[in-house]
This record gives structure tokens, sequence and C-alpha cells, in this order.
């Protein structure tokens, strides 16, 4: 596994950039200002079952972080949280990517690259128990 | 048709009629263009991906024709509202004339269906192609976790833009119900071209994130039914 800077890779084209950062923005902007708290719970899985489905609480985990209560975004959905700063970090990537700073490439193995979506689905499942546990709805 | 072939000029790159919109006319490419994704999608997106197009290009195709279903679905909503206003009346005169305070509910009622039709119908086009921006990435997701993503994210999302064109259809009556599943057909359709793979993991990427939510009910569902027949037993 590696990291290595490559200035070879073009920039996607104007209109990628825009719905790529113009909604990054936006979702962050949405979970700021949007009276999210105002709405009904949405969820059908958990309308039907009683038991909160795989992403529930990722949307008032946003809310939480945009807002600065990052305990209360973790005891949300920790997936939600690590999104939502995903988001962030991947703006500030296109920001920098814009400004003229060469794209960062992961080179993975093969064997590297099942682990880590391995390790992606664990974190998904784990999240989701932790909701459940948590009787998230 | 080879690279060399295109690089000497031997034979001319095929292309699609969007992009020859300015020869053809806007609605003229359009029109074809809806009729070879929705009648002959995989030598469409085999020109798709063979042609040097933009994503913008894909998107503004998509918002064109997302123009129509904007405007039936806001002459729609403004025959619901003509209905409700009809019954409106007759329920004031079965209330033997309710007086002024629900004429003046039922003018504010109207104004607000008035602005809401209206705003339905300019940005409808907008959320469809946000929309289908949106599930585009979440489809090239599953197709990089498949392996299947073998081309750049454009041409994922460029793709799935081509495919709304059958959204066209979903001003037909009866056909707009099929609508939708024939917009996934296109996708998968385009997704195994463009990124030439076999159509199995383009029909995994694009049923993935329905299937979750189609999984949870499933789930729920079976354990539903468990429980009325444990009662019923």
């Amino acid at each position: 596994m590696r990291l290595r800077a490559d200035r070879s890779i073009p920039l996607p084209e104007p209109f990628l950039r825009l719905v790529l950062l113009g909604g990054g923005v936006l979702v962050l902007l949405a979970a700021r200002f949007f009276p999210f708290s105002a709405l009904p719970p949405l969820c059908a899985f958990k309308y039907l079952t009683g038991l909160p489905c795989l992403t529930c609480g990722m949307t008032r985990s946003w809310v939480h972080l945009v807002h600065g209560r990052v305990a209360d975004a973790w005891a949300m959905s920790p997936l939600g949280l690590g999104l939502c700063l995903a988001t962030v970090v991947a703006l500030i990537y296109g920001a920098a990517r814009m400004a003229g700073l060469p794209a960062l490439r992961l080179d993975l193995s093969p064997a590297a690259t099942w682990a880590l979506r391995a390790f992606g689905i664990l974190l998904v499942l784990l999240n989701w128990g932790w909701v459940v546990a948590a009787g998230r709805a | 048709m080879c690279a060399t072939c295109l690089e000497e000029g031997r034979v001319s790159r095929a292309t699609i009629p969007w992009a020859e919109r300015h020869d053809l006319g806007l609605f003229t490419a359009a029109w074809r263009t809806v009729l070879q994704v929705s009648g002959e999608p995989t030598s469409f997106f085999d020109r798709v991906r063979s042609g040097r197009g933009r994503l913008s290009d894909a998107a503004l195709f998509a918002f064109l024709v997302a123009i129509p279903g904007g405007i039936v679905g806001g002459l729609y909503n403004a025959a619901l509202f003509g209905f409700f206003f009809a019954q409106g009346g007759v329920l004031e005169q079965a209330l033997g004339g309710a007086g002024p305070e629900f004429r003046e509910a039922m003018m504010d009622a109207s104004a607000g269906w008035v602005m809401q039709t209206v705003v339905s119908v300019i940005i409808a086009p907008f959320l469809t192609v946000a929309g289908q921006l949106a599930i585009s990435l979440l489809h090239h997701l599953v197709l990089k976790l498949l392996g299947a993503a073998t081309r750049e994210l454009e041409a994922t999302l460029e793709a799935s833009m081509y495919a709304c064109g059958v959204n066209l259809w979903g001003v037909v009556p009866i056909l707009g119900l099929f609508v939708g599943f024939w917009v996934m057909v296109a996708q998968a359709i385009g997704y195994s071209r463009v990124h030439e793979v076999e159509v199995g993991r383009p029909v995994a990427a694009v049923i993935s994130p329905i299937c979750v939510c189609v999984c949870f009910v499933g789930v729920a569902w079976g354990v539903i039914m468990a429980a009325v027949l444990a009662g019923t037993a």
C-alpha cells in the first residue's frame, strides 16, 4: 500500500467539479440549516420491524456534527460522523486540486483491495450493531 | 472500427444524435437520442463510449428530457386542484353555505396550489438531474467495489444521464408506470457498454441501492408474516 502524488492525472471536467463540490457544500448546508428535526421518522424498516435500518441516524449524525455536537454525532451514528468528516476532507482536497495541487493516488495490491472492501463492509455492520444496540429511530 | 482507422480518418467516429445537435437542431437531436436510448441501447452506448462526449452535454440532455415530465406533472396537479376546487363548492353547498371564511380558506388553498404547481414545473427538471447524478455516484461506488469500473466517474455519470432519455415516455399514461424500471435497464446496459464489462455487475450496481431497501422490507415482511402465522397456528 503506497500513497503517491500524481501530477499527470487531469482534473475532472468543469461540470463534474461543480456537481461534486457543489453537491458536497449543499449537503453540508442542508445539514446545518434544514429543519430535519421537524420531520417525522421516515424509516419504513423501523416502522415495520421496530429495529433501525442500516442507515438510521446518519442524517441526524450529520446535523449534530455541523452544529458542533461531536459526541452526539458519534452517539447517533459513528459511520455518519465518519462520512461527514470524509465529505469535508474531500471538499478540501477538491479545492486544493483546483488550486493546482497534484492528485493523490493510493496504490493497493489486489489482496489489500479486497481487505479494504471487507473492512468497509465490517464497519457498516458494526455501525448497524451500534445503532440497533442504541435503539435509534 | 479501430483506433488507427479513426486516426487516419478512413472511417468517421460514430456519434450519437445529441452530439450533432448543432446540425440536427436541438429537438430533432433530443428526439432521436431518446429513440435510440429506448430502442437500441446497446449500440447507442457503444457510440457513447467511443465518442468524446462531455458530462455537461449529457446532463443538458437529461434536463431537457425532464421538462415535458415536469409540465405533465404540473398539468395533473392543476387538474387535481380543479377537481378539489369543484368539490369545495359542492361541500359548501352541502354545509348550507359555510360563509366567507370557508371561501377565503379555499382561495388561500387555491393560491398555494397554483404556486406549488408552477414551482414543481420549474424545479422538476433540476431535481430529476440532481437525483440521477446522486444515484449514479452510488452506482459508480458499487461498480468500483465490484471491480467493474474500468473507466472514470464521468463515464458512469454520462451513461446514466443518457439513460434518463427513457424518462420522456413517462408522459404517456400507463407507460409511465414502467419508466422507472426501464431507466434502470438502460442504465445497466449503459454501464456495461461504457465500462466494457459483462452486464451482471452493472445490474448489481443499479439494483443494489434499492435492493438494500427491498431486502430490509422483505426481512420485515417475513418477520410480520411469521408472527401472524404463529398467532393463527
